[in-house]
């Protein structure tokens, strides 16, 4: 009797916990997926990556204007200022028009919002036409003015009256996508120059290194300056555009390479490989079943922890003037253009290329950190 | 068991070589498996016992080729009886062997890749091979799992959801995957828990019981490997100082590093007080080796003789047994089993 | 209390607070360390027989290991001392530690600094608590090095701890605890690592230097052969709680917890060629726990009331207990 319900007992317990058992499949994706999302700050740079991505992926249509059109009689604009309060309350938003004011004595021009010129902004309105990511022709934009006696530029304009908004979001598509293609260019060789260097050792591996150390004791800088010099001056902005993705992704793959050899390295005395190898199993499953995927964690968390200096490393060089060429726009070509301490004074709006790229350097930091510390679900 | 040689190891050499400077010349070699010659038979249990670093383990890694032997003859007589040297099959020519001798690893952490399921760890001996296709490779896995104590529903399951003795299931199960014939089990439960470690061996000699494999059993612990083995070779820095029936070599050893071996373990039993027996000093380093016999400087037995010459490996028969042991004064000493020692003071 | 009581450990939990949940890993262990004994603990990993020494040690990783309840009082002073009420950093407990209570560990490799020489650590530990200059420190650090069987000692005592055998090492390791003349040795897992001869030796040593220093020690490990060769009493814990406390000859002739016998017949015998009895399952995770006696899945005999309450701990003879219901009836003590 005792022992018959010892038995029963016994099935329940192991019942319930195989059902329970069952709703716990998790594989090691979902447990780092459940880390990462603890931590806050991570999960905050995640977001406003994807933001800012969206942001630029889709210019055409959140920049009111042609990026290059000047519009002649609005140069150096300051930001207009929206309102959201009118005599009525709360309303559709609207601007104020801008009214110069000459001061006699220091010779400065001074904007005062007149409050009886009311401009409202309308959303999904019609403005010109532009093609959207390639796909189809359309001519709306996201916001605007209805009427065309007034231009609406909520970051001012340049000195040839181009609208900021559409120069900051048609730059950021530059170089933020640049950053990304050089960061995979990169992903490429560093993994598959690193994991062929771990795996096999020997002399392919000591030629590697030697390559990598070679690469690794230039300046970064200056060898992004001569190589980009390097690019003939009558190639066309896309075809300089290629380049500067080749030059990023090629310097900074050594770094990348380093790393996953020493883990390729570590790994290749695992027994699981030495599984896969003792039923017969080549090189190249090995390579691409278990090596790879393993060191992936590492290699993702490098990359994105590498995009930032990408992003830099445009600005650099358009900065320079070596980099994207005009008409082409990029954040670094921006901030060329206010390469003067007059700017700064007369036209502080003209930098505000710089806070995007802080922002969306540090929100690289702090994913690429947060992505780190999820890389090992196992580690407390 | 059948009388028939499964594996024949003829003269075996692994050396290791040492790299050193800036060029990385070779400035001497590890000798990790120094000539050593032994057979398998089919169906039977063989241990191989000895300290860490005396070889064992590069000796299993040699019969399944994961390392390729420096000189000598690994012979594998396959299921149509053709004979064919291990040591000289090309890559390609590999892959027949690789189905009959299959591995069994120690870590049950680093011998699963934690980023496969169970159902893709167990299958992959099976694609890797090209048999089947996926249903019935998940079939087979299941099968698999059963037999060795697992559940069909754990397929989709990640290695890290299981505890150390049910991942060691699941490398056994894998190396079940393509029928083997002889199975290297290298350290297969050292690194488990007791309760746990009695439920492998268990396991281990069922699945012998049922599909008649050959063991290889490589381990450092005496006690497991006497209930496991039918016979065992004892190695020491790279050579083979004695084999002969697990009864025997328990029960009367015939080399003093054996003697020794048997006294170092520990018995938990005060009312069996035994004495402990350890040898002095430390295991020599392995690239540079005693001249004369490699057990020279530690043995208790050590005469001018051993500083000298090597001892031959000594040949002896007895109801049809054949053990061997490498001493020079095999017939002079007179060794105390391992039944001796422990009753050698008597209990207070 | 009686005088020969050098450590008294009472109701002893330690908490972990981690990602996943509460884990107990000691949780109400109790126990008491004799002058000049060797107390056995032993158990299977995540038993929480290293966290029980680490407690001792007053060093419990922060922040998420906590002592939660209970008490450790040194009896080594004058006065008893509560060791858990000091702060693991003041003076009074870095006095304890080293001092009077040393520890070594499974890895020597891992517990030694390799970028400083064999005697300069072991120098820094008595320079710390004995107050000596650099030459009598050395020639201390020389005779400890002698003491645990170094040969040449004098030239060992300049070398890194890479240039030894692991043997040699946990030798080190030795020598660095003993060298303060410590009352009490904790060791964890001390030969582990070890190959079979080299642990023969590393025992001979502690009994050896047990004697010599009047110490006690406890030896922690999973090894039931080795906690019989070396100790006279055995606390056998599981999932973080003791299952039974005994003198060594009972736990090998007598023992009462099914836990205890199932463990002996899972190690081979040799000579005898029977097939082993495992114990079926495996050590539960200790974030979920089962409800009643942690034991009762795995356990052969188990009870209905098993699966719900757990037992007490029933006192069987003067020394040995035993949690366990099968004993229900004797003179509960917890």
């Amino acid at each position: 009797m005792d022992s018959d319900l010892t038995y029963e007992k016994k099935q329940k317990t192991s019942e319930t916990e195989d059902k329970k058992e069952k709703n716990e499949a998790l594989s090691q994706k979902k447990l780092m997926w459940r880390k990462f999302k603890r931590n806050r700050v991570a999960v905050l740079g995640l977001l406003v990556i994807i933001f800012i991505y969206f942001l630029v992926g889709f210019a055409n249509f959140f920049s009111p204007y042609p990026q290059n059109k000047r519009h002649e009689y609005y140069t150096n604009k300051p930001p207009h200022i929206v309102n959201f309060w009118d005599e009525n309350g709360l309303g559709r938003p609207f601007i104020y028009e801008y009214e110069q004011e000459y001061d006699m004595e220091t010779f400065q021009t001074t904007y005062v919002q007149n409050e009886e010129k009311k401009h409202y902004i309308y959303f999904f309105n019609r403005g010109e036409e532009y093609n959207l990511l390639g796909f189809f022709n359309t001519d709306i934009k996201f916001f605007g003015l209805e009427d065309d006696e007034y231009r609406i530029f909520l970051l001012g304009t340049d000195r040839f009256g181009r609208d900021m908004v559409s120069r900051i979001l048609n730059g950021g598509r530059i170089s933020l996508s640049i950053s990304l293609l050089g960061v995979l260019i990169m992903v490429v060789l560093g993994s598959l120059l690193g994991t062929v260097s771990g795996y096999y050792g020997g002399i392919i591996d000591d030629l590697l290194q030697r390559v990598i150390e070679f690469l690794l004791s230039f300046p970064r800088i200056p060898l992004w300056m001569a190589l980009s010099a390097a690019l003939p001056s009558d190639w066309s902005s896309v075809r300089i555009y290629i380049g500067i993705v080749i030059i990023l992704g090629a310097v900074g793959w050594p770094r990348l390479g380093r790393q996953v050899r020493a883990i390729v390295m570590g790994m290749s005395d695992d027994e699981f490989v030495q599984a896969a190898k003792s039923s017969g199993a080549s090189d190249f499953y090995i390579i691409v079943r278990h090596l790879i995927p393993n060191s992936l964690s590492h290699i993702i968390v490098v990359a994105t922890l590498q995009v930032p200096g990408m992003i830099l490393g445009e600005a650099s060089l358009s900065f320079l003037g070596l980099g994207i060429q005009p008409p082409m726009t990029s954040w670094g070509v921006l901030l060329q253009e206010v390469q003067n301490v007059r700017s700064l004074a007369l036209t502080p709006w003209l930098f505000l290329p710089t806070i995007f790229i802080i922002i969306s350097i540090l929100s690289f930091n702090f994913l690429g950190d947060g992505l780190r510390d999820a890389a090992d679900p196992f580690s407390n | 068991m059948k009388n028939d040689y499964l594996i024949q190891v003829r003269e075996l050499k692994k050396y290791f070589p040492i790299k050193k400077g800036l060029l990385r010349r070779v400035k001497g070699y590890i000798k990790a498996v120094d000539n050593i010659s032994f057979h398998l038979m089919e169906g039977e249990t063989v241990g191989l016992v000895g300290e860490s670093g005396c070889g064992k383990s590069t000796t299993g890694r040699c019969i399944n080729r994961l390392f390729k032997p420096t000189a000598g003859d690994v012979l594998y007589k396959n299921s149509e009886g053709e004979i064919i040297n291990v040591t000289e099959l090309s890559r390609r020519e590999l892959k027949t062997i690789y189905k009959d001798i299959q591995m069994i690893f120690q870590d049950p952490f680093s011998s699963l890749d934690s980023r496969m399921s169970v159902r893709d760890i167990v299958a992959e001996p099976l694609k890797v091979n090209n048999i089947g296709d996926r249903k019935m490779r998940t079939e087979k896995v299941d099968n698999l799992l059963n037999r060795v104590g697992l559940s069909s529903y754990q397929m989709n399951r990640y290695p890290h959801e299981f505890s150390g003795g049910q991942r060691q299931r699941i490398g056994v199960a894998r190396a079940l995957a393509l029928n083997p014939r002889l199975i290297i089990c290298d350290e297969p439960v050292s690194a488990l828990d007791v309760s746990v470690q009695a439920q492998v061996i268990n396991l281990l000699e069922d699945l012998q019981d049922e599909f008649g494999f050959t063991y290889l059993f490589i381990a450092h612990d005496l006690s497991v490997v006497e209930h496991i083995s039918d016979r065992v070779m004892v190695m020491y820095l790279g050579k083979l100082v004695e084999t002969a029936s697990s009864n025997l070599i328990y029960e009367e050893p015939l080399h003093p590093y054996t003697e020794s071996l048997l006294g170092s373990i520990p018995v938990g039993d005060p009312r069996i007080k035994k004495k402990r027996k350890s040898l002095p000093g430390n295991v020599p380093d392995p690239s540079d080796p005693p001249s004369g016999c490699n057990l020279a400087p530690r043995c208790p037995y050590v005469e001018e003789k051993c500083k000298n010459k090597e001892p031959k490996i000594v040949k002896k028969e007895k109801d049809n047994i054949v053990r061997t042991a490498a001493c020079h004064f095999v017939d002079e000493l007179k060794l105390n089993g391992y039944k001796e020692l422990a009753n050698d003071t008597p209990a207070i | 209390m009686s005088a020969n009581i050098l450590l008294e450990v009472n109701s002893l939990k330690t908490y972990f607070h981690n990602e996943v949940g509460l884990v107990k890993a000691v949780d109400n262990v109790s126990f008491k360390v004799k002058k000049g004994e060797t107390l056995g603990i032993v158990g299977e990993s995540g038993c929480g027989k290293s966290v029980t020494s680490l407690s001792i040690m007053n060093l419990v990783p922060q922040p998420r290991g906590v002592i939660e309840g209970g008490e450790i009082i040194y009896h080594g002073y004058d006065n008893p001392l509560e060791i858990t009420t000091l702060n693991s950093q003041s003076r009074d407990m870095r006095n304890i530690r080293g001092n009077r209570i040393a520890m070594i560990f499974q890895e020597p490799m891992t517990s030694l600094n390799p970028v400083y020489t064999v005697g300069e650590q072991i120098m820094e530990s008595v320079r710390l608590h004995q107050k000596r200059d650099n030459i009598k420190a050395r020639a201390r650090a020389i005779e400890m090095l002698k003491l645990v069987g170094l040969p040449a000692p004098e030239q060992i005592v300049d070398e890194y701890p890479h240039e030894l055998s692991g043997g040699m090492r946990q030798r080190v390791m030795i020598g660095m605890a003993l060298s303060c003349n410590p009352d009490l040795l904790i060791a964890d897992e001390p030969t582990t690592a070890l190959d079979v001869t080299i642990e023969a030796q590393i025992l001979d040593l502690m009994e050896e230097l047990q004697d010599e220093f009047n110490m006690s020690i406890m030896l922690i490990t999973h090894d039931l052969e080795v906690i019989g060769e070396m100790s006279e009493r055995v606390i056998v814990m599981y999932t973080g709680k003791i299952m039974e406390k005994a003198n060594i000859d009972d736990i090998f002739h007598n023992s009462k917890h099914p836990y205890t016998q199932g463990l002996l017949n899972s190690i081979p015998q040799i000579g005898a060629n029977k097939r082993l009895i495992p114990i079926e399952g495996s050590v539960p995770d200790l974030t979920d726990l089962p409800s009643g006696c942690y034991f009762a899945p795995r356990c052969n005999q188990a009870k209905e009331i098993c699966w719900v309450d757990e037992p007490p701990e029933y006192s069987i003879t003067e020394v040995q207990k035993a949690k366990c219901w099968l004993y229900d009836g004797k003179e509960e003590l917890s």
